[in-house]
C-alpha cells in the first residue's frame, strides 16, 4: 500500500465518519433494527435458554440484517444523493472501495459492541470462552461488512439497486454466516464446534472480499 | 496540444445526441459549446471529464482537470472548506491554500457552514474553488453564470482569464455575454 492509496482512504474514510457523526443515519437505522431483533429475540426466550447453535444462529440474525439494512447505504447513497460524480472526479476507485469498507467495518462492530452484550442479557445464554465470542464477532462483523460493501459497490450504478444488492449478497453472506455461527456455537458452550478455525475462515473471508471489492469496483466505476 | 478530440459520439438507445466531434485545443484557448437544449452540451463535457463513456472517439489529454458543472452535488453535511480539505487529501496537494481559495470565491464567511445550508449562488461558487483547486490544465464549465449575481459572474469572468494563462477552457452556454470569452465556437445539434 503507498502513500497516495493510503492517503485517500483515510480521506474517504474520515469523510464517512464525519458525515455519519453528524446524520447518524447509518448508525441509528442499523442499531434501532439490531436492538429490535434482539428484543424481540429476548422476549421469544423468555421460557428458556437457547441450545449453543440456536443461540449463534439468532445473533447472526440480528446482526446480518442489521447490515443489510445500514452498510450498504454507503455506496448506494452517493448516487442517490448525486455525490458519486464529484467522487468520480477527485478519487480512486480502489481507495473508495477500502474506505468505505473499513468504515462499514467500524459501523457494524460499533453495533456489535451494543447488541452482543444485550443478546447475552436477553436471550441470557451462557458465554463459556468470551475471547472466542470477542474474536468471532470481530472477524465475523468484518466478513459480513466485507461482503455488503463488495455487493453495494457492485451494485451502486445499477437501476433496482437495491434489489440487486439483496439478490447478489445472499450466496454471499451464506458462507459467511456459517462459519459465524460456527464460531459462536463453541463460545456458547458447544465444544463439538470447531470454532477457532472458522474464526480464520472469517478472518480469511473477510480479507478476501476487501481484495476482490476494489476490481470489481473499478469495472463500474465509470460505466 | 492540451486537448484533442477525435470522431466523438455519444448515443442513447438508437438517438445520437452528437457524433463526428473533432477540435484541439492549444493552450491558451478556450472553446465555447453552444446549441439548444438537449443539443449534448453537458453530456459532452461530462465525457471530457470523464465522468460518461463515449459511444465513439476519444478525448486525448495529458493535463489536470476541473470540472463545474449545477448538477454536480455537494455533501450536505460538510462545510465548504470541509469540501476543499477532503478534496486536497484526494488530490495529495499542500496544506493551507484552502481559505485563501474559498475567500477568492467570495465564501470566506460561510466557509464553517454546511453546505446544506448554502444558497444555490454560494454553491455554484464553491464548485468553482473545487474545480480550480487544483491548477487544471483543462477546465470544463457547463453554464457557470448560471445562478450566480453580477458579482459571481465577475468572479467567472477573473477564473476563465487566469486559465488562459495556464491551460485551456471548455465552456458550455448559450449566455451571449459568456460566449464572448471563446476563441473558438463549436455549435451541436447544427
Amino acid at each position: 500500500m503507498n502513500s497516495s492509496w493510503a492517503r485517500e482512504v483515510a480521506a474517504i474514510l474520515g469523510k464517512e465518519l464525519r458525515v455519519e457523526l453528524r446524520g447518524r443515519v447509518g448508525l441509528y437505522s442499523t442499531l434501532v433494527f439490531a436492538v429490535g431483533a434482539v428484543t424481540a429475540l429476548g422476549i421469544a426466550s423468555i421460557r428458556g435458554e437457547p441450545s449453543p447453535s440456536l443461540a449463534a444462529g439468532l445473533l447472526w440474525v440480528a446482526l446480518l440484517f442489521a447490515c443489510v439494512v445500514g452498510l450498504a447505504r454507503t455506496f448506494l447513497s452517493e448516487e442517490e444523493q448525486g455525490t458519486a460524480d464529484l467522487l468520480r472526479l477527485l478519487a480512486n476507485p480502489g481507495p473508495v472501495f477500502w474506505g468505505k469498507a473499513v468504515f462499514n467495518m467500524l459501523l457494524l462492530i460499533a453495533v456489535a459492541l451494543f447488541v452482543v452484550p444485550l443478546f447475552v442479557l436477553f436471550v441470557k445464554v451462557e458465554v463459556v470462552a468470551p475471547f472466542l465470542l470477542i474474536s468471532g464477532v470481530l472477524c465475523g462483523c468484518a466478513g459480513l461488512a466485507a461482503v455488503v460493501s463488495m455487493c453495494g459497490a457492485l451494485a451502486s450504478r445499477a437501476q433496482g439497486r437495491g434489489l440487486l444488492m439483496g439478490v447478489i449478497s445472499l450466496p454471499l453472506l451464506l458462507p459467511v454466516l456459517a462459519a459465524g455461527i460456527t464460531a459462536l456455537r463453541g463460545a456458547f458452550g458447544d465444544p463439538s464446534a470447531e470454532s477457532w478455525s472458522a474464526v480464520a475462515s472469517l478472518g480469511g473471508m473477510a480479507v478476501a472480499f476487501s481484495s476482490l471489492g476494489p476490481y470489481l469496483y473499478a469495472a463500474v466505476w465509470k460505466q | 496540444m492540451m486537448l484533442s478530440v477525435t470522431g466523438l459520439g455519444k448515443r442513447f438507445g438508437p438517438r445520437w445526441v452528437f457524433r463526428g466531434i473533432e477540435f484541439c485545443l492549444p493552450a491558451g484557448e478556450a472553446l465555447v459549446v453552444t446549441g439548444a437544449n438537449g443539443a449534448g452540451k453537458s453530456t459532452l463535457l461530462r465525457i471530457l471529464a470523464g465522468l460518461e463513456v463515449a459511444s465513439a472517439g476519444e478525448v486525448v489529454h495529458h493535463a489536470h482537470l476541473g470540472y463545474v458543472s449545477p448538477e454536480l452535488s455537494l455533501y450536505s453535511q460538510l462545510t465548504g472548506i470541509e469540501h476543499l480539505e477532503f478534496a486536497r487529501n484526494l488530490r495529495g496537494l499542500p496544506a493551507n491554500s484552502d481559505e485563501t481559495l474559498l475567500e477568492s470565491v467570495g465564501l470566506s464567511d460561510a466557509q464553517n457552514v454546511r453546505v446544506s445550508a448554502y444558497s444555490t449562488g454560494m454553491k455554484a461558487r464553491l464548485r468553482l474553488a473545487l474545480a480550480i483547486q487544483c491548477e487544471p490544465g483543462i477546465l470544463l464549465l457547463d453554464e457557470p453564470g448560471a445562478s450566480l449575481d453580477e458579482e459571481g459572474r465577475s468572479l467567472v469572468e477573473r477564473v476563465l482569464d487566469e486559465q488562459r494563462s495556464r491551460g485551456v477552457v471548455v465552456l458550455a452556454t448559450n449566455d451571449p455575454a459568456e460566449r464572448r470569452f471563446g476563441d473558438c465556437e463549436l455549435k451541436l445539434g447544427a
